[in-house]
């Protein structure tokens, strides 16, 4: 060992500083733009899985169509990843949390990104049109109003244009690809992982969090939510 | 010789930016205006449903209910349904009254690409009951290839039901080992709204997409 070589343990303030100043600046702009409803929340992560939890997901017109989401691997191929889209006209989300590892330069980091609060009563995120790409998702699955399985993915509606008329194939699935279509959905206490995540309307502004951790950090369980929204 | 490295800053700095620098394109890409759908492609089928109040997939779904409980099953054959590639297939149409899930269920649809499975390992609900209490109704196109009811003896499939019960075939006692090949399933709640118990679909469970 050399007279020069640090103790373990030891804390590189300045190394850390450089680091999340970036982030932290983005974060602090992507709030601010959000309060003044400059910037519609659009998640999208091209390259790499989320890891998502929330106490719930509930929204009218619900449906789900089997999708190609488009990705560009780390190498920098490009490519398609099959998932199950699922779209929810107008909802509301009981806190929401997502992760994402991500290795630099031989260090691993997570980005963590949470929305809403940590109280399963309050529903405290209002929305439009949020969709969500599911790789594997475990949870509670209600379904409410007529329900249809196995509808062709192209004929799924949810959202409605300007005149009021059901958007035509608003999920983009290609033709005979498994659908779900029911008038409402309400997922519980799920825990997976998305490819993707557009919350595009988002109506309320509730408390946002993005952080940088070092090494693999997960989002906490979600409580199961109380009452209905 | 290995050993400690000389802690020298300028060496340090590129890496540190390097680090910066890739977590601004993770949060930059993280916020990025919305997108068009993606491998949108053409919309709507050329033909009308038939049979079917929709246009199912032509990949039917593989269900496994390891018991259930109905109030009761009724049959229709000879049931003509067009699927959305617009062939059309002649089969079997089966309305169950108040379906509940007592044990396991798998629905599974392997399609050229993918495979998606719904696994609900416990109890759950496939029409079941609303929030009233009222029985719903599930109808199902396609064929049972087995079910089985213990009446004194094990009586399985639906013909032999149909021999021992009537039209009307009574599941209140419970039912085992249902497999079927299911083309299309609908389920109706003329009283819908979420309630945070007795949702007439209620799926406990997992549910994947996986490449194949």
């Amino acid at each position: 060992m050399t007279p020069r070589a640090r103790p373990e343990g030891r804390t590189h303030w300045r190394r850390g500083a450089l680091v999340a100043l970036p982030a932290l600046l983005s974060a602090g702009g992507l709030a601010g733009a959000m309060t003044s409803g400059a910037l519609a929340l659009d998640l999208r992560i091209q390259d790499r899985p989320l890891r998502l939890a929330t106490s719930s997901v509930y929204g009218t017109q619900y449906g789900a169509a089997v999708v190609d989401v488009p990705h560009t691997r780390p190498d920098g191929t490009t490519g398609t990843v099959r998932v199950l889209r699922m779209g929810f006209a107008d909802g509301v989300i009981n806190g929401l949390c997502l992760s994402q590892q991500q290795e630099i330069m031989g260090t691993t980091y997570t980005l963590l990104f949470t929305l809403g609060d940590d109280d399963p009563a309050s529903w405290e995120i209002t929305t439009q049109n949020t969709v969500l790409d599911v790789r594997e998702a475990t949870g509670v699955l209600d379904m409410d109003g007529v329900v249809d399985l196995n509808v062709d993915g192209t004929d799924v509606t949810t959202v409605d244009d300007e005149a009021g008329n059901p958007v035509d194939n608003p999920l983009g699935a290609p033709e005979h690809r498994f659908g779900i279509q029911a008038g409402y959905a309400k997922f519980d206490g799920i825990t997976g992982t998305v490819q993707d995540i557009q919350i595009p309307g988002l109506l309320t502004t509730p408390r946002l969090d993005l952080s940088v951790r070092p090494g693999d950090v997960a989002c906490p369980a979600p409580a199961p939510p109380v009452g209905t929204p | 010789m290995t050993g400690a490295r000389p802690n020298r800053p300028g060496r340090r700095a590129p890496r540190a930016l390097a680090v910066a620098l890739a977590l601004v394109v993770a949060v930059a890409t993280a916020v990025l205006p919305g997108r068009e759908g993606a491998a949108a492609g053409p919309v709507a089928a050329e033909h009308p449903p038939l049979g079917v109040p929709f246009l199912p997939s032509p990949d039917p779904l593989e269900v496994s209910i390891d018991r259930l409980l109905a109030r009761s099953l009724s049959v229709r054959t000879g049931v003509r349904i067009r699927l959305s590639d617009g062939t059309e297939v002649t089969t079997t149409q089966y309305t169950f009254k108040k379906l509940t899930i007592r044990r396991h269920m798998n629905v599974t649809q392997r399609a050229d690409g993918h495979t998606v499975v719904i696994d609900v390992p416990e109890e759950g609900s496939l029409g079941g009951t609303d929030d009233q209490g009222n029985p719903q109704t599930t109808v199902m196109w396609g064929d049972i290839t087995n079910i089985c009811v213990r009446v004194l003896v094990r009586i399985c499939g639906v013909q032999g039901l149909l021999n021992f019960f009537g039209s009307l075939i009574p599941l209140t006692a419970g039912a085992e080992d249902f497999e079927g090949r299911i083309y299309a399933i609908r389920t109706i709640d003329e009283q819908a709204g979420i309630s945070d118990t007795d949702n007439p679909i209620h799926l406990p469970g997992t549910i994947t997409v996986t490449a194949s």
